[in-house]
């Protein structure tokens, strides 16, 4: 059994992975993504965990045809930053759409899906990545 | 603070050297530099690099070029800044001067990429992102600068072939470079129709994959005039970083830690962007010649394209920018980029640069690591 992908890690990581847990700074309220120990606005440490909506709009993207190794069975592989409803910012790949249906402002929303997996008989990273919404939700 | 003078440039070619590992690549290098103040001994020895690790399983690498470069039992030690370590390699070797702890300090810089398939090389440039939340998802770094570029084509509107002025211009340049990666013209349909990697970034917006070392000798007031008749002094220096996660940032059109670090720069030595002769700028990526030109106060958002397409920056405008032809042609040996730039601004401050030559009397040279988490903007004066 391949043993690239690290145990702990992947487990240490898992709620922002998998369910988009942020940090929410108790003095200032500022919303961090990926979570810190620190709030970078007004270096308060009295953070909290708060798990955000998954909704929000595309702001840019891009069709990436070279891939790293790891990730050849799902080239082309699309990646956008998306702005949230709480104004906080994600990168992730888009699932579920073809590059030419992208564009920017597009409204997505966050699913669970397979990233990339160490062998066949290893560990399976997971994570969210985005998919638009219904063409009616769109407006 | 001691003023601080660059006294000795050396670097080789740039390109694909099976016949040289990172210790013979570098000791090239250092030598030339070293005959360029006659022989005379460096006290230390600070070396930028990116990927000695990732790709050469090579750590502890200042000891191990202070002995093959001739130089052994002297202080020795690697920086590591992503693409970006030769500029903090300069920035630390100045400190040790400026200190008073050394007189006279080499700084280096050296990366050796060919000999591994790009698949490797991609991964280990790749790791100058965030390891957790953007690599973790097989992003690459140009995937990451594609992001960039299609906001700013996007929120500016411009087209594919207004960008494609910057790799012509950086061609047109380096055709003139005798070590320079690809020392070859292009036009805009070649740039616009080469192959995508990551919409909207192609093959022509990418700076190649090569091998090179550059070497500098930096020396106090004192030993300047001795180990040179032209030493150049570092007239300002500035480092500053930023959020690792991009999507982190608040504007994705400007990178924030060149502004800060290129204020400190100019502070420091006393001059506004209007003074500056030539510039070395890490365009790593066609997107990165526009925002470093925005970011350094060279130019107004969203207008560089058009400019350089009317000439502007150009061979005998002021400031010349990357008359080496940049990372783009000149070439991109990651960890010693920033190592060539400031030996190249240098020489031309000097008057002995072998290329496109510019006349002048300060130079810039900025050097990023990542896309934008770190920079140094580096001011010399004549
Ligand atoms: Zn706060």
């Amino acid at each position: 059994m391949s043993m690239k992908f690290s145990i702990p890690k992947t487990w240490r990581e898992r709620k922002p992975h998998y369910l988009l847990e942020a940090t929410k700074c108790k003095n200032c309220g500022k919303i961090h993504y990926p979570p810190r120990t620190v709030c970078d606005k007004c270096g308060s440490r009295d953070l909290e965990r708060t798990r955000l909506s998954g909704e929000g709009r595309i702001v840019s993207y891009t069709v990436q045809y070279v891939v790293l190794d790891g990730f050849r069975d799902y080239a082309p592989i699309i990646y956008a930053i998306v702005e949230l409803k709480e104004g906080v910012r994600v990168l992730a790949p888009l699932t579920d759409v073809k590059p030419g249906d992208v564009k920017i402002g597009l409204k997505v929303k966050a699913v669970l899906r397979k990233v990339s997996e160490d062998g066949k008989l290893g560990l399976i990273r997971y994570a969210i990545k985005f998919k638009p919404l219904e063409a009616e939700s769109q407006k | 603070m001691r003023k601080v003078y660059v006294v000795g440039v050396g670097f080789t070619k740039i390109g694909r050297f099976f016949d040289k590992g990172l210790r013979e690549l570098f000791a090239e290098a250092a030598i030339k530099a070293l005959d360029d103040i006659g022989g005379e001994n460096v006290q230390a020895l600070v070396v930028g690099n990116m990927m000695s690790s990732s790709l050469g399983e090579q750590d502890n690498l200042g000891a191990v070029l202070a002995d093959y470069a001739g130089l052994g039992g002297i202080p020795a030690f690697k920086v590591e800044a992503a693409c970006g370590s030769g500029g903090v390699a300069v920035y630390t070797g100045y400190s040790l001067v400026a200190s008073g702890l050394f007189d006279i300090v080499m700084v280096g810089g050296v990366e050796k990429q060919t000999e591994y398939p790009t698949r490797i090389v991609s991964k280990g440039l790749a790791q100058a992102s965030d390891a957790e939340y953007e690599l973790f998802y097989g992003i690459s770094f140009t995937g990451l600068n594609a992001l960039v570029m299609r906001k700013y084509m996007e929120t500016y509107g411009i087209s594919r072939d207004e960008m494609s002025v910057w790799p012509v211009l950086m061609h047109k340049n380096a055709s003139k470079n005798p070590y320079a990666q690809l020392p070859f013209e292009v036009t805009i349909e070649q740039v616009s129709n080469s192959m995508l990697i990551a919409d909207p970034i192609r093959l022509l917006d990418s700076s190649p994959i090569g091998d090179g070392a550059a070497a500098l000798v930096l020396a106090s007031e004192k030993y300047a005039r001795k180990l040179s008749d032209t030493p150049v002094e570092i007239a300002g220096v500035g480092l500053a970083t930023d959020h690792i996660y991009i999507a982190y940032r608040d504007d994705l059109l400007k990178l924030k830690a060149t502004i800060d670090a290129s204020k400190v720069a100019y502070r420091m030595a006393k001059v506004e962007p209007s003074q500056i002769d030539v510039v070395e700028e890490h365009d790593a990526f066609t997107i990165l010649g526009y925002m470093n030109l925005e970011d350094l106060g060279f130019s107004e958002r969203g207008k560089t394209p058009k400019e350089i397409a009317e000439g502007r920056f150009h061979p005998g405008d002021k400031p010349t920018v990357n008359p080496s032809g940049g990372l783009k042609a000149r070439g991109h040996p990651v960890g010693a980029t920033g190592v060539y730039q400031v030996a190249e601004v240098a020489m031309q401050l000097r008057g002995d640069y072998p290329g496109v030559k510019v006349n002048g009397e300060i130079g810039l040279a900025q050097s990023i690591g990542g896309l934008g988490t770190t920079v140094s903007v580096i001011i010399l004066r004549r």
